[in-house]
């Protein structure tokens, strides 16, 4: 009996020896960029060391295509997962957003933890900048003006399964600048400043933010929003820190608030969905937004918004 | 009656023969000059018997052990325990102990050695190792109970144990086991050792050259076996964390200790576990490694011709025949050969591409890992169970490595050392004894609850 168990183990266990490879046989790929113009045109940047790179081109009709033929080219089992950043070009449609989730989706190496961002422009060039610069650069610009943050793939699949779109930062690939969040899949349009500050607020991403209005600055700090939804009627509910007089924080309020209603009546059916998933309310929800934007005195010099 | 002793001993060479004729009657004196000492010949026999006729040879001669012999055939078994024979008219034999002390002095350890503790350590001769624990438990309730094994060797053995805390049906089953082997010879611990094990890899008798050890064992309620001409005392039964305990434990704060014997549960993991988890994470799941390491593993096996597996298997490979090739090589050339195989060589495999440094560097931490166990058995059974785990983990992977250590486990679990139970004191929990097994806290009683429970009852 004993024999039979080991023998009916070893017998599904050998499955597992398939998967030796030795790590000199690994092509640790760092950093991938899609673009797609007619056919699909991949960029690969394979790590040698700690310094060095490679940087490889492949064409194909799909994305399958072009990772054969580097395969190919590299005699070398491609390995994904330590891939740090998908580079996307601002050119793609739904359809080749589709088949780059099915891609990575189907690859057994691949974690999906890597960061994801849009760029007008891919060039070698682009790619050759270190994955971190582009996380610091990111990190940055939510703790300053607050446009974007860093987005994993992972939470990009999930944003489509469940709203059919996805936010993702856009970065300008001349000038290395974040320029906000641009919106994906069930429509294709780059936010401007104000939507993609709001978008960041109402998924509580915002801890701090320097807010620029009218050529001057104001610091916000510890901030927080919350979603309230009591029947048909959705409140979005945002507080901060602010250190400065009651005339700035009326004009903080303005702002926000005139920003805060550009956006819903812009993308309300965005917000539906986001909030009719994650409160678990079925069939018709009837939208009715109110902004409750308060003015608290916590000490002085330090209110809440 | 001389002429036959002498024939029973075969006409040897270093039997010696003296004849000494005196007023009113003859003696013949016979001794094998290889194991009897001629000074105690001297003063003990023939310096009595040269100033005195008198015919009662008991009482001409004082020595201690002088016996009366019944015939020829045990007079030249006698003769070659050490004894001198005396014939009195070729008519009465005598035999009196002249032997040769043919023992070294009472020295240090050299296995398990201790910082702190006493550095006396057991020899081959069987009175001196009952001395050593005697001298340490002056407790009439220490018996000693002796059986000659061996048909051809009639090696004296001694069972030693604590008459008012041993399980009796322990002792009995240890005896009835002993009496049992019908080995022709019985040369050292070791032959008896095979004979008390089970036919599995974990050692359950476990062995000692110290003599404060085994005194502790005695007062556990441990039977210790002592066997004439050799340097080690068994101890039954045996628990695995037996093994991960040294005589240095009882000689430092409990702190300490506790310390210790984690470092050494973390050392037997490492020992087994390294090369395995090495080959696993490396060609199975380079997930787990982060980017930088992952990198710097590539490039230094880039040059390496071999797969991971076989550099790793013949790194061990390597490793051990060196273990093994320093244990046999005399002191004197032992360093030397240590720098030749250790260093030149291992540098040189890198140079040459044939080893990564990263293999070098798992191997010898597996290996310096084992050497925190004084004990061989131990260290061999660590040897198997890295080489079964190293084939899981080049075979599956991190799976690999989890039924590797569900193997180990349930292996553990499934021995007995004597009917009592592998794993003592963690399955069955015993928390009285836990006072003394991974961590150790201050205690005033040895007795091991588990090993004096049935007594009581």
């Amino acid at each position: 009996m004993k024999k039979i168990i080991i023998f009916i183990a070893v017998f599904f266990l050998l499955g597992c020896s398939n998967y030796y490879t030795d790590i000199n046989n690994l092509a640790i790929i760092n950093e991938i960029a899609i673009d797609y113009d007619l056919e699909y045109k991949v960029y690969v940047k394979v790590l040698k060391n700690d310094k060095e790179s490679d940087i490889f081109i492949e064409n194909g009709k799909t994305l399958d295509d072009c990772f054969s033929s580097l395969n190919n080219k590299l005699t070398k089992k491609l390995y994904l997962a330590h891939l740090d950043l998908l580079v996307l070009s601002d050119n793609l449609d739904k359809e080749n957003y589709k088949d780059i989730i099915e891609f990575f989706l189907s690859l057994e190496s691949s974690r999906n933890t890597f960061d994801t961002i849009i760029t007008n422009k891919i060039t070698e060039d682009f790619l050759k900048i270190d994955s971190k610069e582009i996380q610091n650069l990111l990190d940055l610009s939510i703790n300053s003006n607050g446009l974007a943050k860093n987005k994993s793939f992972d939470s990009i699949i999930k944003d489509i399964l469940n709203y059919r779109l996805s936010y993702i930062p856009y970065i300008d690939s001349e000038n290395k600048e974040v320029l906000g969040l641009k919106s994906i899949f069930e429509e294709n349009k780059l936010l401007d400043k104000d939507s993609s500050i709001t978008v960041n607020f109402s998924y509580n991403l915002i801890d701090n933010i320097t807010l620029l209005i009218d050529d001057k600055s104001y610091k916000l700090e510890s901030c927080s929003s919350t979603n309230l939804i009591d029947e048909n009627k959705i409140t979005l509910k945002v507080s901060c820190n602010y250190k400065g007089s009651s005339k700035d924080k009326e004009i903080i309020k303005t702002y926000l608030s005139d920003a805060f209603y550009k956006h819903i009546k812009e993308n309300s059916n965005n917000y539906f969905f986001y909030l009719q998933d994650k409160y678990g309310k079925k069939g018709h929800l009837e939208l009715l937004y109110d902004l409750d934007i308060s003015l608290m005195k916590e000490s002085s010099g330090d209110y809440f918004i | 009656m001389k002429e036959e002793i002498i024939n029973y001993c075969g006409n040897s060479e270093d039997i010696v023969t003296r004849t000494i004729s005196k007023k009113d009657y003859v003696l013949d004196i016979i001794f094998c000059e290889t194991l009897s000492d001629s000074s105690f010949i001297n003063e003990l026999i023939l310096t009595p018997l040269n100033i005195n006729d008198n015919k009662n040879i008991s009482e001409v001669i004082t020595s201690g052990v002088l016996k009366e012999i019944d015939d020829s055939l045990t007079a030249a078994d006698e003769l070659f325990l050490g004894y001198t024979i005396i014939i009195l008219d070729n008519n009465k034999i005598y035999g009196i102990e002249t032997k040769k002390d043919l023992d070294r002095s009472v020295s240090e350890s050299e296995v398990e050695g201790s910082i702190s503790g006493p550095k006396d350590a057991f020899l081959e001769n069987f009175n001196t190792n009952v001395g050593l624990i005697r001298k340490r438990i002056r407790n009439k309730n220490l018996r000693l109970r002796t059986v000659n094994l061996g048909s051809e060797s009639n090696t004296k053995i001694g069972i030693c144990y604590m008459n008012d805390i041993v399980d009796n049906e322990l002792l009995n089953k240890v005896l009835e086991k002993i009496t049992s082997i019908k080995n022709d010879i019985i040369i050292d611990g070791a032959y008896l050792k095979e004979q008390l094990s089970l036919k599995h890899l974990f050692p359950d008798v476990n062995q000692t050259e110290r003599p404060d050890l085994a005194s502790y064992a005695l007062l556990e309620g441990k039977i210790c076996i002592i066997i004439d001409n050799s340097p080690t005392v068994l101890i039954i039964p045996t628990f695995f964390i037996d093994f991960f305990h040294t005589a240095d434990d009882y000689y430092q704060k409990s702190i300490n200790t506790t310390f210790i014997r984690i470092l050494r549960v973390i050392a037997f993991m490492i020992a087994i576990f390294l090369p395995g988890y090495y080959i696993s994470i490396t060609t199975h799941n380079p997930t787990s490694i982060p980017t930088t390491l992952l990198l710097s593993l590539i490039n230094q096996h880039i040059a390496v011709p071999f797969p991971a597996f076989f550099e790793i298997l013949l790194m061990t490979i390597a490793f051990e025949i060196l273990r093994e090739s320093d244990v046999r090589i005399p002191n004197k050339v032992g360093s030397s050969a240590s720098i030749l195989g250790g260093l030149i060589l291992g540098d040189a495999a890198v140079a040459a591409g044939i080893i990564s440094p990263i293999m070098i560097i798992v191997v010898a931490i597996s290996a310096i890992s084992a050497f925190v166990f004084p004990y061989n058995s131990i260290v061999n059974l660590i040897r198997y169970y890295r080489f079964f785990i190293l084939l899981l983990g080049a075979l599956f992977g991190i799976f690999g490595l989890f039924i590797g250590l569900v193997i180990l486990i349930s292996n553990i679990s499934s021995i007995t050392s004597f009917g009592y139970p592998y794993t003592y004191p963690f399955v069955p929990l015993i928390k009285e004894d836990l006072k003394d097994s991974i961590i150790k806290t201050e205690s005033q009683s040895k007795r091991n609850p588990l090993l004096t429970k049935k007594r009581e009852r």
